[in-house]
């Protein structure tokens, strides 16, 4: 399985040179950026809006130099910029998985970390290649009204005896491994690598009673809130944005799956000086305060813990819940992702 | 057979070319990149893989049951539109293409409300004591279809409209006085000359289902993967542009199969679409 | 081969009245035109026989059957279309068969029988050939092949020659009329051409405003028409004022004396008595009105006037004259000398005979 992930990835570099004539012709309309600007590719949305106030708007009063936000973040976007030769992004806001793809791909510049300060960070969240934003977690969720007594646990939420009622996941085998690994009772530290053979046979378990595999994080809360499933799952700044609006969606922090986002920069970015000192900007424990309590998302530094607001406190874990997590492991995926994607979609469609 | 006018359609042409057939033709060869013994390799694992001719089947069933859908829905009321007047048949044609000035994705959303256990369709049932317990409408293959025929219908009502039109109701009245009952007089002639509409539009239907991702993506359930979806997952999520290529060939090659055959169908009743 | 009767049928629409109390008997076998301008009812009348428009009242029947709310399809009428109507998917024999088919006649009798008529229309052999593949006249050989192959009670005919040229035109009028003849069907034939009502029909109904204005062999109708409208709708005819001076008996009918306009005085027989004083109208054809030299003699019976000529049109054996009498009413005749536009402009004198005058009330 391991060769069989390798000759994709190996494939995909050969043919650069072709595709990238084609898109090319595409990217050149992308206007010249001046010396003194940048484009962040953001996730758009709330995030966007967050990221605006909090990081685009200081630094541009700062340094002068503008940020212009591409609210499309996405892998294969980032591949074919690369591969054309005309790369329009300078940083990049994505998360754990696609900074190993991206990486391996050799599509993004190492971090400089003489102008990055990496102070503060523990060893497991750097990344030669990516400067840490905040983290965020995959959790079960559930709908307030259908469920008085919400699982605590992976293998509750797989009971079928006690929770009789329609799942919703999420349409990857990301975090569902992880989910369906730890349902079998694999101690939190020890699911990786992940046991294919058992984790499969414990989706096949709930497969019957998945209503549908969400593909958005706006179906991951749609499809509890309206209870077409009493339990699923969701990002947690999307079960914030959720709670915020009043709906009837709760999560529960027990063995949530820690992913981690990072500030990349693209190699071949026109201003990898400014893209730097973009980052540098983004780690000030303020502008990380500010995002994280604008998103809910978890700062794992005490001190950018203690400046966040009180109000948005009560949709971050706390010390003992964030303890009871599994990080996502980007080493195994990185090997695995795309066997991961075949099997996943085998099994899917059988 | 040569017109001075030929120039007219190649700025069309050399858009078309350098912004679909160029890159279209680049992608094609990406796993060809290897060489081309490797690249067959590739299509033929393709070919070859149980999920992939999952989910092309899936694809094919789901845009088959839309056409069907399309065309019982959508032929009786082009039928009835090209009887009437054509100011009146006007005002009625901006209200077929009505749907297609709102978002998709909203309609889309528009349809969980009105399916789901709690929607208006099930609350409805309930209270009136047809049934006891919710009918499941939605994330399913009923569901999938609804969603992509209400936004594919009015494709296929134009399309037979324009060729239905063009049937004159002189015709039917002839084959009446000639000693047709009405029933007879629109089978023997209105429905053999509007023929040509009626394939023209299951072959549109048909060929723009196949490209569904967004509507199965949020009207299915586990078992309603599109082609489309797959191919999406791979660029955006897995950025596999290889398998991606593939599956994009495969669903062309499909297509083009498909216009193949109707263009041999389509030769014999062009005779037929004459204006008589 | 059967007997039409049309009682005082109506047609509205709305307020508008498309027919108003239209009667008519058609004898089995004959031929009769519905002549008259567009708008006049014709086609609606025509229409009403076919079953495609039920009238709002009156009604129909086909040797004394009361078929006014029988469905087309159980009339057993045959139709022409003036655009043939012929169905494009089918070919020739398909579409001859038709009708056939419709009534269950078995494959053999039905080929004999389309046959039989192919031949008849002169269409012998182009059984397979496609509705596109012919010529217009073809075309409608082909339409009248398929409405009476299956021996209709009665037989429409809606403008059937309205899109051919002249030539052929003539010639499937005459071919029409042998068929019709041969059959000995019943036939109504709708045309705005006089000429052709007048040498196909039997009988031809004049419409006008809804209404039948005259019915009558094209004989009656050209030489006795009945109003001003009928004169000059049926041919081409000169009205003058006249006024009634006085009338005595003779023989079985009246002899007039009227005054025209100009003081040309005419002494004409009438069927009806007039008072003195009793305003009319004096119709005479153009080809009856003569220019006369210098030397042309007085006569009891014949009406001179003076007219300017206006102009001078050629028509090849033919040439009329228009001018304008002293009273100001327009008159044309028609002169059979060539050399007549020297006339133009002069001032000439006309004559005609008077029996040659129908009196019309105004």
């Amino acid at each position: 399985m391991r060769n069989a992930a390798d000759t994709p990835s190996r494939q995909r570099r050969k043919f650069t040179p072709i595709l990238a004539g084609a898109l090319a012709l595409v990217a050149s309309h992308a206007p010249a950026m001046a010396e003194g600007s940048i484009v962040v590719a953001d996730a758009g949305g709330a995030m966007a809006e967050s990221l605006a106030k909090r990081l685009y708007e200081p630094f541009e009063k700062e340094t002068g130099i503008k940020v212009i936000a591409d609210h499309t973040t996405a892998l294969g976007k980032a591949q074919a910029m690369a591969k054309s030769g005309n790369v329009v992004w300078d940083v990049f806001y994505t998360g754990d998985t696609d900074v190993a793809q991206a990486s391996q791909d050799g599509i993004l510049l190492p971090i400089d970390w003489s102008v990055v300060p990496k102070d503060g960070f523990s060893p497991e969240v750097l990344n030669e290649y990516g400067a840490p934003a905040a983290a965020y977690a995959l959790v079960m969720t559930y709908n307030t009204n259908l469920v008085k007594e919400p699982p605590k646990s992976w293998a509750e939420w797989w009971d079928t005896a006690k929770y009789d009622c329609a799942r919703t996941m999420r349409n990857v085998p990301v975090d569902n491994l992880e989910a369906a690994a730890l349902a079998t009772g694999v101690d939190r530290g020890a699911i990786y690598p992940i046991d294919l053979e058992a984790a499969y046979k414990q989706l096949d378990k709930i497969q019957p009673k998945v209503v549908t595999f969400w593909d958005s994080g706006a179906q991951s809360i749609q499809l509890v809130a309206d209870g077409s499933a009493c339990l699923g799952t969701a990002w947690t700044s999307r079960v914030t944005a959720a709670a915020k609006a009043s709906q009837p969606v709760g999560l529960v922090w027990n063995e949530a799956v820690y992913h981690q986002d990072y500030y990349t920069v693209m190699k071949g970015s026109k201003n990898p000086e400014g893209a730097m000192k973009f980052i540098a900007f983004a780690m000030r424990p303020d502008v990380r305060a500010g995002i994280a309590s604008d998103l809910g998302f978890v700062e794992g530094d005490a001190a950018i813990q203690a400046m966040i607001s009180p109000e948005s406190l009560k949709y971050q874990p706390t010390p003992e819940q964030a303890a009871q997590g599994v990080n996502s492991n980007i080493a195994w995926w990185a090997d695995n992702l795309m066997s991961a994607y075949k099997r996943y979609n085998a099994w899917l469609t059988q | 057979m040569k017109q001075k006018t030929a120039w007219l359609i190649f700025p069309c042409l050399a858009y078309l070319l350098v912004m679909y057939v160029l890159p279209t033709a680049i992608m094609f060869m990406a796993p060809f990149e290897a060489g081309i013994a490797p690249g067959l390799t590739s299509f033929g694992q393709a070919l070859q893989e149980p999920s992939y001719q999952r989910v092309m089947g899936t694809t094919f069933e789901i845009s088959l049951v839309v056409t069907i859908g399309c065309i019982l829905l959508g032929y009786p009321t082009a039928y009835y539109l090209s009887r009437m007047e054509t100011q009146r048949a006007r005002i009625y044609l901006m209200l077929v293409t009505f749907p297609l000035w709102t978002s998709l994705l909203v309609r889309t959303y528009a349809w969980i409300a009105l399916l789901q256990d709690a929607g208006i369709i099930n609350s409805f049932l309930m209270q009136s004591g047809l049934t006891e317990q919710p009918v499941k409408l939605l994330y399913n293959q009923v569901s999938v279809a609804i969603g992509m025929v209400q936004i594919l219908l009015p494709y296929a009502i134009i399309t037979m409209y324009a060729v239905m039109v063009g049937i004159r109701s002189r015709l039917v009245q002839t084959a009446q006085i000639l000693g047709a009952s009405p029933s007879r007089a629109f089978l023997h002639i209105f429905v053999p000359l509007s023929l040509p509409g009626l394939s023209a539009a299951a072959l549109l239907v048909f060929i723009m289902g196949l490209g569904f991702f967004v509507t199965p993506a949020l009207l299915g359930g586990r078992r309603e993967t599109m082609i489309g979806t797959l191919i999406q997952q791979q660029v955006v999520l897995m950025g596999d542009w290889n398998s991606a290529a593939i599956l994009s060939a495969l669903l062309l090659v499909a297509t083009i199969v498909l216009l193949g055959v109707y263009s041999r169908f389509a030769k014999l009743s062009n005779l037929v679409s004459v204006r008589g | 081969m059967a007997k039409l009767s049309l009682t005082n049928i109506w047609k509205t629409y709305g307020g508008a009245q498309a027919v108003r109390g239209v009667s008519l008997e058609v004898e089995s076998g004959e031929f009769v035109s519905f002549l008259g301008p567009s708008g006049s009812g014709k086609t609606t009348t025509l229409s009403m026989v076919a079953g495609f428009i039920s009238p709002t009242g009156g009604n129909i029947r086909i040797d004394g059957r009361d078929i006014t709310n029988v469905p087309p399809h159980q009339r057993n009428i045959g139709m022409v279309f003036q655009d043939y109507s012929l169905f494009p998917h089918m070919n020739v024999a398909q579409n001859v068969a038709f009708p056939l088919a419709m009534r269950s006649v078995d494959k053999a009798d039905s080929a004999r029988r389309v046959s039989d008529v192919m031949e008849i229309v002169g269409l012998h052999g182009m059984g397979q050939r496609l509705p596109i593949e012919l010529s217009g006249g073809q075309q409608q050989r082909v339409a009248i092949a398929r409405a009476i192959v299956y021996q209709p009670q009665i037989l429409l005919m809606d403008e059937p020659l309205g899109a051919l040229d002249r030539l052929l035109r003539e010639r499937l009028q005459l071919e029409i009329k042998q068929i019709q003849k041969r059959l000995g069907i019943t036939t109504l034939y709708v045309t705005h051409d006089q000429g052709e009502a007048l040498t196909m029909s039997d009988r031809v109904c004049v419409f006008n405003d809804g209404e039948i204005a005259q019915v009558g062999s094209p004989v009656s109708l050209y030489e006795r028409p009945e109003s001003r409208f009928i004169a000059g709708f049926v041919g081409e005819s000169n009205f003058l004022s006249a006024t009634v001076e006085d009338c005595v008996r003779c023989g079985d009918g009246w002899q007039c004396l009227l005054v025209l306009e100009c003081s040309a005085k005419a002494k004409v027989l009438a069927s009806q008595p007039f008072s003195a004083g009793t305003q009319l109208t004096a119709s005479i054809r153009p080809e009856h009105i003569r220019l006369c030299s210098v030397d042309c003699a007085e006569d009891a019976n014949t009406v001179f006037v003076t007219a300017k000529v206006n102009d001078v049109v050629y028509r090849g054996e033919t040439s009329t004259l228009r001018g304008q009498l002293e009273s100001g009413a327009e008159i044309s005749a028609r002169a059979t000398v060539t050399d007549v536009a020297r006339f133009t402009g002069e001032t000439v004198r006309l004559r005609w005979p008077t029996d040659k005058i129908v009196l019309l009330n105004k």
